[in-house]
Formats: structure tokens, sequence, C-alpha cells
């Protein structure tokens, strides 16, 4: 049954990448990618690494569609122009639709998802583990490179 | 069913659809869209590799790759942002300052 639930969000995902590649505008695009991204997370999260489906749901779906809306919104008119338009209803409705199906499909024919992650947590027990411990370094130097990213967009936004 | 074999084939779809963002749109923000996309397919067949293995690096890997792939796309798109507001259009065709 989690095969078939992985077997639906992949679905949805190849067909919100190819809408996304069709769309004419980038918000239409923005917007298709956001929906491939839920897809995504959801797929981690019936695979069992819960975690990881919730940071992908939060950075990805939350942060990175976001800015990329936020990177069109903040165009200068001119160029705005070329690429919003609006999003079709259609998809915009599809999108709406397609997670609402999902759940009440998990909810009805497969209970609950944590079924499939019930054996994993002892992993992401080991994840953690390993990037507090034996990954200390790589951690701090991913981290590190977040910070640095925020303070270069501030600071030249500082100087203008 | 075979999970593996239809994840595979979902990431590889999603890998192809980023890389023809990356080819054939010329927007650049579109082509941000596409790495993403490529990035996450990736991340999609690593994750399903990690669980089925039961191996935690691989899942950790994935974990530093979002963070990676986060401070990546902040980062292009205020390149792209930077060069709107110098008036400079946000096309690959208009990019030629090191092409000579």
């Amino acid at each position: 049954m989690i095969a078939v639930a992985i077997a639906v969000c992949g679905g949805f995902a190849v067909l919100f990448a190819l809408l996304a590649f069709f769309q004419r505008t980038l918000y239409g695009s923005a917007f298709c990618l956001l929906v491939v991204l839920l897809q995504v997370a959801a797929s981690f999260y019936l695979m069992g690494a819960r975690l990881l489906g919730c940071i992908q749901a939060l950075v990805y779906a939350g942060a990175i569609a976001v800015l990329v809306v936020m990177a069109v919104m903040a165009s200068p008119p001119r160029v705005k122009e070329l690429w919003s338009g609006g999003i079709p209803k259609w998809l915009a409705w599809l999108a709406i639709l397609v997670p609402a199906l999902e759940l009440a499909g998990f909810a009805r024919f497969a209970g609950s998802a944590d079924g499939a992650a019930a054996a994993l947590p002892l992993l992401e027990k080991q994840m953690a583990l390993l990037l507090f411990g034996r990954w200390a370094l790589l951690t701090e130097v991913v981290g590190l490179l977040i910070l640095l990213a925020a303070l270069s967009v501030v600071r030249e936004d500082a100087h203008g | 069913m075979d999970s593996g074999l239809l994840v595979w084939g979902v990431s590889g779809v999603l890998f192809l659809v980023g890389g023809a963002f990356l080819v054939l749109r010329r927007q650049l923000i579109a082509m941000i869209i596409g790495v993403e996309l490529m990035i996450n397919a990736a991340n999609l067949a690593l994750v399903h590799a990690a669980v089925r293995r039961g191996d935690a690096e691989g899942l950790a890997a994935a974990l530093l790759i979002i963070a990676a792939a986060a401070a990546e796309a902040v980062v292009g798109l205020w390149l792209v942002l930077r060069r709107l507001r110098d008036g400079e259009t946000a096309e690959t065709d208009s990019l030629r300052e090191l092409s000579g």
C-alpha cells in the first residue's frame, strides 16, 4: 500500500514538473515547483524518513518557493510584465485538489503513513548522532555556508 | 510493486525535466528552478537508497544537501535580483561579460 502511495506522489511530482516546464509565466512555474517539492516531501515521509520530509516541506516548499515568488515580484515592472500574468485557474485548482485527494486517499486506504515509518526512528537517531558527532565539522561548514549566503545578501543590500 | 524501480524512474524523469529547464529556458530564475528540480531528484534517489539499506549516512548527506541547496538558491536569486536592479535583463543572452 505504501508503494502505491509513493507511486501516486511520484506520478503527481512528474506531472507538475512537466506542467512547470510548459508554463509561460514564471509564476506558473514557481507554483508547479511548489507542488513538486511538496510531493517529494510526502515521498520522503512515506519512505520512512519523517524528519527529512518535514525539513523538505519547511525549507524547500516553505522558503525556497516563497523566495522564487518574491524574486519575481521584486523584479522591475518592465521585466515583471514579461514574467507574471497569473496562474491558470485550472492549474490552481489542480494544485489544491491533488494534495487534498492524496490526504483523503491515504487516510482512507493506508490509515496512516506512520505505519511505514515506525521502523525507522533508530535510523533517524543514528543520523542525528552522525551529524552532531563524526560529521560535526561538516555540519558546521554547511551552517556557516548558509550564514555567509545570508550575510552576503544583507551586506550588499546595506551598501545599496 | 517494487518501489525502488518506481522511485528511480521518478527521480530520473524529474532530473531530465530539471535539465530541460536548464538547457531550454532562457530566464535565469527558470534555470534556478531547474537546478532545484535536479537537486530534488538526486535527493529522492539518495533518501530511497539510504532508507532501503538502513544507512544513516545517506540520510545525513541528504539533510546537508538540502541545507546547501537552500544557500545556493538564496545566492542565485539574489544575483538575479541584483542584475535586474542594475537595469539589466535576466535572460541568459545578456550575460556576455566573460565571453571576451
